[in-house]
């Protein structure tokens, strides 16, 4: 573990001594398209507050799309794996709207909706929503029989066989289709800011992109790939905590 | 419980060869019946029956005289595997079944626990527990049921030979010790599992799964395996259900092969 650890931290330090050879000693690069390292952090430092409240606001919209998701694709895709007449019908139409790319919906979310806040949401939502839908449906109708069968010898109701039994039998499905929802969400997020937004992460790259400013986007594209690895980091933590029952001592 | 003329054909099934063919048993109160047959004869079904998970395609099922409907906390399954879920500790899975039948409490639970020896164990995952450990939860959470009727499907199959004496003597303890005597229908594979522990021993024989005899087990309790083993009525009856379970596996042989090679 701690050798891995130690060849991760020499490679990090071998880029970024190239970058700085290639970039900063010597300017073996255009300076304006290439900057160095030690000019995109000090970029970074002087633009803090700027970041963070481009991060604020991007959180925003992606917390509410993605919340909007799990709060419908989950009961949603918990009753359509369950009964199996209404699994039959919404199939096809699964199949058909699941893989529309939700990029698509941009334009159209703009017209139809009143403010950016609301289409980007919107468009978030559609694109961690089948992910999520999809995951939970093959989830339940995964959950094995003999589970199914010791619950309903228990005799527990509707409600309680939702929650307590085809939920947690479904969660490992789920919790993959929430890492493929969460990544959709924040590739829309970020596209849909570069189209609309005055703030946010995706905004600050293109904004500074239309200047010519390309330290400053240099800078950006690093803060968003930090972000989404403290994002995904955390998700993954909650997801090992939420299976935990699966390990075996 | 009374199964009347029961039959049981899966969808898709040839019709000919239905799991089960006019089954005919009655069950008494507070009476241990064990059923024993070769695997794939039906024996499972006739779980899956009484618990109502599956219904009769022919005659009916009785329970104090009313026929069945579905599932229901009256009567506690313990499967083989998959009775737990995976997802709850030893001392949740009591805590859930305790409160379906409205009495949630974690005393209780607790209580269940200790007396099938498993306090240590309350707060662990059933993937942390050894195949015996996780049958005696789940014969603990069955008893959580208090339901009358014990429907046992192979429950010490998957188990070493050393925890299966000792989970068959924990369910001998629990059953005698109840003041209102359980009904329990177990299904083994085990000659001297049915006859240490049952009043009764229902042979079954496959394709279609029909009762082949029912046979009383005469010995008074509480029995002792070792008496037992050197027991001349004991040897006789198991001697009678191996041959048997063994003559139909021999007329199916001949059925099949034409003969050839018994």
């Amino acid at each position: 573990m701690k050798q891995t650890t130690l060849d991760r931290v020499l490679l990090i330090g071998a880029l970024l001594l190239l970058w700085q050879t290639v970039t900063g000693w010597h300017s073996l690069l255009d300076p304006l398209l290439f900057p160095s390292p030690s000019k995109v952090l000090m970029l970074i430092w002087e633009d803090k507050t700027v970041f963070l409240k481009s991060i604020l606001n991007s959180f925003r919209l992606l917390f509410f799309g993605y919340a909007l998701a799990v709060a419908t694709a989950i009961p949603l895709g918990l009753i359509v794996g369950w009964q199996k007449r209404l699994y039959a019908a919404v199939e096809p139409l699964m199949n058909v709207l699941g893989p529309i790319p939700p990029i698509v919906y941009i334009p159209y979310a703009i017209a139809l909706l009143p403010t950016f806040t609301h289409s980007s949401i919107f468009v978030i939502f559609i694109g961690a929503f089948w992910p999520l839908f999809i995951n939970t449906v093959a989830g339940v109708r995964s959950v094995e029989r003999g589970i199914i069968d010791s619950a309903r010898t228990l005799g527990v109701g509707r409600l309680t066989m939702l929650t307590r039994v085809l939920l947690p039998g479904a969660l490992p499905h789920i919790l993959t289709g929430g890492t493929v929802s969460l990544v959709l969400a924040f590739i829309l997020l970020t596209a849909a800011e570069m189209i609309g937004a005055t703030s946010g992460l995706g905004w600050y790259v293109k904004y500074f992109a239309d200047f010519a400013d390309y330290p400053r986007v240099v800078a950006g594209i690093l803060i968003i790939g930090a972000v989404v690895l403290v994002l995904m980091g955390g998700y993954n933590r909650l997801a090992a905590y939420a299976l935990r029952w699966k390990k075996t001592a | 419980m009374q199964l009347e003329n029961v039959s049981l054909a899966y969808p898709g099934q040839n019709p000919e060869h239905p799991s089960l063919q006019d089954i005919t048993l009655d069950i008494e109160e507070g009476e241990f019946v064990a059923v024993v047959g070769p695997s794939g004869g039906g024996k499972s079904s006739v779980i899956n029956l009484l618990a109502g998970l599956v219904a009769p395609t022919g005659g009916q099922i009785l329970l104090h005289g009313r026929p069945l409907t579905g599932p229901g906390p009256d009567r506690a399954v313990v499967f083989q595997d998959y009775s737990l879920f995976p997802w709850m500790t030893a001392l949740q899975n009591i805590a859930f079944a305790l409160k379906q039948v409205g009495g949630a409490s974690r005393e209780r639970a607790r209580k269940l626990l200790e007396v099938v020896g498993l306090s240590d164990a309350a707060a662990k995952y059933p993937s942390q527990l050894s195949g015996g450990m996780r049958q005696r939860v789940a014969i603990a959470r069955a008893f959580a049921l208090g339901a009358p009727v014990y429907l046992m499907d192979e429950p010490f199959g998957a188990v070493d030979a050393k925890n299966r004496i000792y989970l068959q003597d924990l369910l001998l303890r629990l059953w005698t010790e109840e003041k209102q005597k359980k009904t329990i229908f177990l299904v083994t594979h085990d000659i001297d599992e049915a006859l240490y522990l049952a009043d009764r021993v229902v042979v079954f024989t496959p394709s279609p799964g029909r009762i082949r005899r029912i046979i009383p087990v005469p010995f008074s309790r509480p029995r002792h395996r070792s008496h037992l083993l050197r027991d001349e009525t004991y040897i006789g009856l198991r001697n009678d259900i191996l041959s048997l379970l063994q003559a139909e596996l021999i007329e199916e042989l001949e059925a099949v092969e034409g003969g050839e090679g018994i």
